[in-house]
């Protein structure tokens, strides 16, 4: 899509302009799922994202961190195009997944958002048995083969390790589960469609340190089964459980590597500082 | 401050409590079987009745001082409105009667009875007899002479002049044998009855001038009766018998009821529809048959009478077997016949003819209406004969309801006769125990809920208004909850938040606040006499001229085109990505809404100037189906005026659904219908039965709409049945809120009337609660649902 037909208003241009984001070198030979390119976001008069150009591996943990309101969650929406809701964003620049374009007229938005799968802030099982919220993604789609929906649920409990606590009562209410329980079964429902690529909007935010440990250790198991982008205000957890981590500050992407380095070596002055906890 | 509040709120509390205490009470002791009391007045009158009000009054100087019973140290003496009841004899229900007015204190005669009667009301009075006519016996001999001699005294003219002497001569003799036969008769007859006699029974004979003489009197031998009376007379006695008669004597009546209601009345309705039938075929075949018909029925008739009439000659010219051994007769006898014969054969032969000319014009019809005609012919031929049938049972059965009758002895001293199939209940009020009281007041509130009402409303039950009430509920509910629904989503989940959107929530909470008359008017205005009468009669019953088929053809096609061209315009405007709008947007929309506008206004003139459309109740017309208030408009104007409650109660649960389970579904792949259908919906659910549950109290309750649009004081057919097609949109019906408006303001008896309605308003808060109290346990086992646990 072009750009120069939604141009920029004048009074929110970039405030440096000899700024460019610092990839890592380690990214270029890794296999690339979904490619952000030359992004950028408008919420009505106000840009957000500017010019994001990103990679994210495949079979891979990729963290996104940065200060409040550094449009990490913003580009994380962008991708199953989650912001079409809102009414007043206009975007240019295109995302690439496995080379299919997101952000292209004739891509059926509902098809695309089949191909991933997204867990957000706070736990939202639905208003359903367990096992219909696992299989709610078949479900839509018309599937009512009994057998085939209960192997994908065992499947999905089982990946999101939640199988052992639920396999018994797959009748009760998603809503009787735990906060934790809650989160891991919303994974399971984000995993039963087989996603592409699977996207964590600050999963962990709302859940105590104990829940916080299960969905940790799950991120971690599932890594090379899946591709995954977890946006976390957590550093800690961010060093923990990704393979590479991407920072983000007012809405651009400074440095973009793998965890090591960005948490211990970064290039970037800004980078350090924030991971230190100087400022943010 | 929190006092104010405080106090603010038990105010209402106490308001609302006092207002049920005071239905409660008064409705639910309506129908307690009161104790009769006996006054005697100071000038020489006597009233019995139930004490319905005791209120004082204030003294004034000039009033007669009387026996005050209450003692002299209070002011104020007590005046009574005593229920009365007798109208037939006094002409009112209810009389005042105060303390001075009363002569001595007021009595508890033991033997008074208060009967609940089909007409007049109540009475009260003292049992004194009980009657039953049997009529007598006749023998196939007597019977047959009777008709002999009333042959002759209609043809004798018709003899030759030797031969009518000869008859003069004879005739008395016969005369002398009849008589005799009937002394014997009676004699015989009146032999059994005393025979058997039950204990406290006499028998009396009734002459045929209407006297009537003990059966045991010395004259009684030789008399001819025109019937008998058994009767049991004392107050226990005759009670006693009335026990034992009632149940049977009140089924006959009720039977005789149902078939002059029902039976009648279907046979009615078969005629009717034939007869309509043939009026559509008219209508087809644009040909007038009307006057052909009523010919043919008026000499169809004319033959069926003849037929009979010469039965019934033959049977009386028939010489009895008493006087079989006089040759005489039987030769006078077929003179007479004869010639009545053929004077019967020439009316015949002309009405013959008649019948053949009409027959040959009926053929000379298109083929539809004959047959119309013929299967009218036809079913009027059965119909009468079913008639005949019913006939016969139905006079059986008046004869056994007014055989038995109960004379009851007033207070003032009158006895009238009152007919046992006609009284619907009566006990002795006043030796009644606690248990039998319960019983009777059960029974009453049985009949209430279950019995059609009598005497202009005031008496009997309600059923047809509790039925009307909550069919026009249901229908309501099943019009406006799906509207309801559909456009609080729109509003809530497809419009974008903007201007057209508040100016229309505006707008809906504006119509929550029209006063409800308005909506009567409208539904008048509109359902009834537009689209009712459209329904009805087509275009030109509502003064719209159709278009000329070509024209109409030339509509419809651009009507199609339009609309096709707008469906078009709308699918491209929805498949567009939402990122790649170019600067046609806002013209298409423009062109899109004109091109819909355009399209709406073609339908209506496709729908109304129709000229294929003729009416679908245009055999009826003058008379409207649906062009006058029924239960179907009724319900659509409550639809109307209850919309408002249900859209807001909507979108508040709509907007209540967390936007994270929007999300999450939309997450998963899932279209918006799918989220509104899986997710939005079932979790809104409760909220939705809340503004159902809100809009059924709203229109439950409501009366002034319905005086325009269908409500009435008596509606003779339920509007939901058990007959083809169960729901009769067109019927008008009865409510519950409009009978207690008529009850206590319009009828001309409304003293007697305020306790049932204090009972009907009683029943209405009932089944609002009822009807509320279902809506709530639904919406608590949905709610149960999103609340954890189980399934």
């Amino acid at each position: 899509m072009d750009a120069s037909k939604h141009p920029a208003p004048s009074i929110t241009a970039p405030p440096d302009k000899v700024y460019s984001s610092v990839v890592h070198d380690e990214l270029r030979e890794e296999k690339i799922v979904l490619s952000v390119e030359d992004y950028c976001l408008w919420y009505g008069a106000k840009q957000t994202l500017y010019d994001v150009r990103m990679p994210i591996p495949a079979g891979k943990v990729t963290a996104l961190i940065g200060p409040s309101g550094c449009g990490k969650s913003t580009l994380l929406r962008s991708i199953n195009r989650m912001n079409d809701l809102i009414d007043s964003v206009r975007i240019s620049g295109d995302m690439k997944l496995n080379g299919d374009s997101i952000f292209s007229p004739i891509v059926d938005v509902i098809q695309l958002r089949k191909r991933m799968g997204m867990v957000f802030q706070k736990p939202n099982p639905f208003p359903m048995s367990i096992f219909e919220n696992v299989v709610y993604p078949l479900r839509i789609d018309g599937e009512r083969n009994r057998a085939v929906l209960a192997e994908v649920c065992e499947r999905s409990l089982r990946g999101a390790a939640l199988w052992d606590e639920v396999k018994d009562r797959l009748q009760d209410s998603g809503l009787s589960l735990s906060g934790g329980q809650q989160q891991r079964l919303c994974i399971a429902r984000a995993i039963s469609g087989d996603p592409e690529l699977l996207l964590l909007d600050e999963p962990c935010s709302a859940l105590d340190p104990l829940a916080t440990g299960k969905i940790e250790d799950l991120i971690y198991e599932l890594r090379g089964e899946y591709s995954i982008l977890i946006v976390t205000h957590n550093m800690q957890q961010a060093s923990r459980v990704s393979d590479y981590t991407a920072f983000m500050y007012l809405g651009r992407l400074i440095e973009y590597g793998p965890s090591t380095r960005i948490f211990t070596n970064p290039h970037e002055k800004r980078t350090e500082d924030y991971v230190r906890g100087r400022f943010g | 401050m929190v006092w104010l509040a405080g106090g603010a709120l038990a105010f209402c509390l106490a308001m609302i409590a006092s207002l049920l205490a005071l239905i409660l009470v008064q409705g639910l002791q309506t129908f307690w079987p009161a104790r009769i009391v006996r006054f005697q007045l100071a000038d020489g009158r006597a009233v019995m009745g139930e004490i319905a009000v005791t209120e004082s009054y204030p003294m004034q100087g000039n009033e007669p001082q009387g026996n005050d019973p209450q003692g002299d140290e209070s002011n104020k003496p007590q005046r009574r409105l005593v229920r009365t009841g007798n109208f037939e004899l006094t002409n009112s229900h209810f009389q005042w009667i105060t303390d001075t007015e009363q002569q001595q204190a007021p009595t508890r005669p033991e033997w008074a009875a208060t009967v609940e009667r089909v007409e007049w009301g109540r009475f009260y009075g003292e049992p004194d007899e009980y009657v039953q006519v049997v009529p007598r016996h006749l023998h196939e001999d007597e019977t047959a002479l009777t008709r002999f001699v009333q042959f002759w005294s209609m043809h004798a003219a018709q003899l030759p002049g030797d031969q009518q002497s000869m008859l003069a001569e004879r005739l008395p003799q016969i005369q002398q044998q009849l008589r005799e036969m009937q002394t014997v008769a009676t004699l015989a007859q009146k032999r059994e009855l005393q025979a058997h006699t039950s204990p406290g029974e006499s028998i009396w004979i009734v002459l045929p001038s209407g006297e009537s003489i003990a059966a045991d009197s010395k004259d009684a031998e030789t008399l001819v009766a025109d019937r008998f009376e058994r009767r049991w007379s004392g107050n226990q006695v005759a009670w006693q018998q009335f026990l034992t008669r009632h149940a049977a004597v009140r089924a006959a009546r009720q039977r005789l009821y149902q078939l002059e209601k029902h039976d009648v009345g279907r046979i009615n309705h078969e005629m009717e529809r034939s007869r309509l039938a043939v009026r559509r075929s008219e209508l087809d075949a644009g040909v007038s048959v009307s006057q052909l018909c009523a010919t043919r029925l008026g000499i169809e008739q004319g033959l069926r009478a003849l037929d009979q009439s010469w039965k019934a000659m033959q049977q009386q010219a028939a010489v009895p077997t008493s006087l079989r051994a006089d040759d005489v007769w039987q030769n006078l006898s077929s003179a007479v016949l004869a010639n009545l014969q053929s004077e019967l054969d020439r009316q015949r032969e002309q009405l013959e003819q008649d019948l053949e000319g009409n027959t040959a014009k009926i053929e000379k019809l298109p083929a539809s209406v004959r047959d119309a005609v013929k299967e009218d012919s036809q079913q009027n031929a059965q119909a009468s004969g079913q008639l005949e049938l019913l006939q016969q049972e139905i006079d059986d059965l008046r004869a056994q309801s007014i055989a038995e009758m109960l004379a009851m002895r007033t207070a003032d001293g009158q006895r009238p006769l009152i007919r046992v199939g006609e009284i619907v209940r009566a006990y002795l009020a006043n030796q009644l125990t606690t248990f039998q009281r319960l019983t009777i007041y059960l029974g009453r509130w049985a009949e209430f809920i279950g019995g059609e009402p009598r005497e202009a409303n005031s008496e009997g039950g309600v059923f047809p208004a509790i039925w009307g009430t909550v069919a026009m509920t249901l229908i309501m509910c099943v019009i406006v909850v799906p509207f309801g629904v559909l456009a609080a989503l729109y509003l809530r989940e497809y419009a974008r938040a903007g201007f057209m959107v508040s100016a229309v929530r505006i707008a809906i909470n504006n119509l929550a606040g029209v006063p409800s008359i308005v909506f009567g008017v409208f539904g008048l205005g509109f359902f009834c006499y537009f689209v009712g009468a459209f329904v009805d009669g087509g275009p030109p019953n509502v003064g719209i001229a159709s278009l000329d088929r070509s024209t109409w053809w030339t509509y419809l096609s651009v009507l199609l085109v339009v609309s096709g061209v707008g469906s078009g315009l709308l699918v491209y405007q929805l498949t567009r990505s939402r990122y790649h709008k170019s600067g046609w947007g806002t013209w298409l929309q423009v062109a899109s809404v004109a091109i819909w506008c355009l399209a709406v206004y073609l339908a209506l003139v496709v729908v109304l100037r129709n000229p294929h459309f003729g009416g679908l109740f245009a055999a009826e017309l003058p008379n409207p189906t649906y062009g006058k208030g029924g239960i179907l408009w009724a319900s659509l104007t409550l639809s109307l005026l209850t919309l408002p409650v249900v859209i807001v109660a909507t979108e508040e649960a709509l907007a209540a659904v967390p936007n994270s389970l929007r999300e999450g579904s939309y997450a998963s792949g899932a279209s918006q219908w799918q989220t509104i259908r899986r997710i939005v919906l079932p979790h809104a659910m409760p909220g939705i039965m809340t503004g159902m549950i809100l809009a059924m109290a709203r229109g439950a309750g409501e009366v002034a709409p319905l005086m325009l649009v269908g409500a009435v004081k008596m509606a003779p057919e339920l509007p939901l049945d058990s007959i083809f097609p169960f729901l009769h949109g067109e019927r008008s019906f009865m409510h519950l809120g409009f009978h207690i408006y008529d009850l206590g303001f319009q009828s001309q008896n409304s003293d007697a009337a305020r306790p049932v309605v204090f009972t009907t308003t009683l029943l209405l808060i009932g089944i609002v609660v009822s009807l509320n109290v279902l809506a709530i346990i639904l919406r608590a086992r949905l709610r149960k649902r999103f609340q954890g646990g189980q399934f």
